[in-house]
């Protein structure tokens, strides 16, 4: 954790970094009261010192840390699995519309996280994507993302 | 008074109201019910839900969300030992207790009823307290809004999380997300790089939804425990004499320390039962028996987060300032449905702040029926696997956040934020400063502009006018509290 907190501490500079040069790219007048640029430039000047405070308490150990690993190797791959399969969900859903692109995300997230039987996975999938479908198509009258097969 | 809360009533007793208050509380306690899922990810999940209703009745829902979810959460922590949200860590001290001595029944009977009599008292409470406080704070100009959304937001940094730097932090980055999008006084882009859906700013229905439900759904990804096994023998529900002799003033001073603690912002549910187990322990005569399964351990807890509720509607309807992330995410929904909260509502809708009042006490007894004779079928819910859970979640939140603008990058976004606070969580960042800095920054903005306007330029106007330096000053002393703490002790020690 503590080298999790570090790592964090100099992302944090980088942003703040980042929001400074991109602030002071701001057009800064006085003539609307403060400018646009006070609030993002005054934030980014004060993420930058916390940051810098963080990684000292850290570094000190004055700052209160759980003393385990970020995440067990098994936990890590679960995550990124589901990332992952998310991602494609969205990367899918505007090409193959919403119907199937439900359907098969349903269908890898249990199939993989579940480890369920074919069969029992595909019955599963198909009523998750109905009552989604139902909800919010049928219900709610929301427009859903359609695909080359109009669903 | 009494005429408004009729009129309310007579809003709330239309069937399409009756029908989402009964939606909104049984999802709160299946939210509630559910390990991992807390109000907070529940309420943001169900926001897009709520775009095809009138705002009172998407607010009626919403609110029902809310309250539902504090009397679930009392389900897992009497059967399982496991809080189904933060504020009923309390409640599993002595809840799990009195189940293993065969008395789950009474303790989720006390924790019911407990909730119904604090959740009615804090209606009572809002009803009583909110029209003066507004008749006040009507009379605050954009100084006095400034410093007050500027307390508003310290006293969250300041209450919420482990560390007052990593809360800064939060607080900090939320404001800097709000400055993204167009400058609402000059109209000059900011940060949007061209991405025409960043011209708006950043949907608060992408962040709060990454932030809370989808790093809900990564933690409870990582950890492959099978469902956890519970309590199943639930007996005698309804506690007898001698029970409510030792609850009843237990279950009254756990709603007024809810209720007060509630309507400052920032404490939140889980610091108001905290403090009202800590209170019992305290003045009981026996304190050594807290923790092994008496009743006042359960009724206090289980009153005070029910009580917090009403009182936490005080900051986000009369101040416009959400004092709890779930808080932030109604003001966020009510500021996209047209309605700004604050004195104003008063004064130009006070059909909708009666029919929400209304509406809590209707809630009440709705979760009174629903939570005595159907508790089997809450814990039965614990049975649902995280297999099944996680896809599903996942999917309600990526289809409700496109159906907001029929936009998927607002989608993309939500997935950017619940990795953001997946890591957030990881390193003991409190989410909840984030998305209230982002919704309160471009009001906040706006007001200081307007101050500014007003005083030629001078930040003077800010020190000059009593309310807005009392406000000011009480923020400072809120930054610099754990700073002097800090300084005391080691004072102490030398």
């Amino acid at each position: 954790m503590k080298k999790g907190l570090i790592i964090a501490s100099v992302v944090l500079m980088g942003m703040s970094l980042f929001g400074i040069i991109e602030s002071s790219r701001l057009e800064r007048t006085m003539q609307m009261g403060v400018g646009i640029a006070f609030f993002p430039l005054s934030m980014s000047l004060v993420i930058g010192i916390l940051a810098v405070v963080l990684l000292v308490g850290v570094l000190k150990g004055k700052i209160k840390f759980k003393d385990k690993p970020l995440c067990g190797k098994g936990g890590t791959l679960r995550v990124v699995t589901v990332v992952a399969i998310l991602l494609g969900y969205l990367i899918f859903i505007e090409g193959i519309g919403y119907v199937p692109a439900t359907f098969l995300f349903f269908f890898a997230m249990i199939f993989i996280i579940g480890q369920g039987r074919v069969l029992k996975t595909l019955l599963t999938s198909a009523a998750f994507t109905f009552f989604l479908y139902a909800i919010f198509r049928v219900w709610l009258k929301s427009p859903l993302p359609t695909g080359f097969l109009g669903i | 008074m009494l005429e408004n809360l009729i009129a309310g009533f007579v809003t709330v007793i239309s069937p399409t109201n009756l029908l989402f208050c009964f939606l909104g509380v049984t999802m709160g306690t299946i939210i509630g019910v559910l390990p991992g899922v807390g109000p907070v990810a529940g309420t943001a999940m169900l926001v897009p839900f709520t775009f095809g209703m009138n705002p009172t009745t998407a607010i009626i829902m919403l609110a029902g969300i809310y309250y539902g979810a504090m009397y679930g959460g009392s389900t897992t922590s009497i059967l399982v030992n496991l809080p189904g949200e933060s504020s009923s860590v309390m409640t599993c001290l002595d809840g799990y207790q009195m189940g293993r001595k065969g008395r789950a029944g009474a303790a989720l009977g006390i924790s019911a009823i407990g909730s119904f009599i604090a959740g009615t008292l804090s209606v009572i409470g809002l009803m009583l307290l909110a029209p003066p406080l507004a008749e006040f704070v009507i009379r605050f100009g954009p100084p006095e809004y400034f410093a007050l959304m500027a307390l508003g937001m310290t006293l969250v940094i300041s209450l919420v999380g482990e560390s007052m730097v990593k809360g800064l932090i939060s607080g900090a980055f939320g404001i800097l997300l709000g400055t993204v999008g167009m400058d609402p006084t000059s109209g000059i882009e900011r940060f949007s790089y061209g991405i025409p859906t960043l011209l708006d700013g950043l949907s608060f229905v992408s962040v709060s939804v990454g932030l809370f439900a989808i790093s809900e759904v990564l933690e409870m990804a990582e950890s492959s425990s099978p469902p956890p096994s519970y309590i199943d023998k639930i007996s005698n529900l309804l506690p007898n004499r001698e029970d409510w002799k030792r609850a009843i003033f237990p279950i009254l001073r756990g709603s007024a320390i809810g209720f007060f603690a509630c309507a400052m912002p920032g404490a939140g549910a889980t610091v108001a039962s905290m403090l009202a187990y800590a209170t019992e322990k305290r003045i009981s005569k026996h304190p050594e028996k807290f923790g092994t399964g008496i009743i006042e351990g359960v009724a206090a807890p289980e009153s005070a987060n029910n009580a917090a509720t009403g009182g936490a509607m005080i900051p986000l309807l009369v101040l416009g300032v959400p004092g709890s992330g779930t808080a932030a995410v109604m003001m966020g929904a009510l500021l996209i449905h047209g309605m700004r909260p604050g004195p104003l509502l008063f004064e130009k809708h006070p059909d909708f702040f009666w029919a929400v009042t209304a509406s809590m006490y209707i809630g009440n007894i709705m979760l009174l029926i629903l939570n005595l004779p159907f508790v089997g079928v809450w814990a039965r819910m614990l049975k649902i696997p995280h297999y099944l859970l996680i896809p599903l979640i996942l999917a309600i939140s990526s289809v409700g956040v496109f159906t907001v603008n029929n936009n998927l990058v607002e989608v993309w976004i939500m997935l950017l934020f619940g990795i953001i606070g997946y890591f957030m969580k990881k390193f003991g960042f409190p989410a909840a400063p984030v998305v209230l800095a982002l919704i309160l920054t471009p009001l906040m903005e706006n007001a200081l502009q307007q101050s500014l306007q007003m005083s030629h330029q001078s930040l003077a106007i800010f020190f000059t006018r009593p309310i807005s330096l009392a406000l000011l000053m009480v923020a400072m002393l809120s930054l610099l509290s754990p700073l002097a703490g800090f300084l005391w002790a080691k004072a102490k020690s030398s």
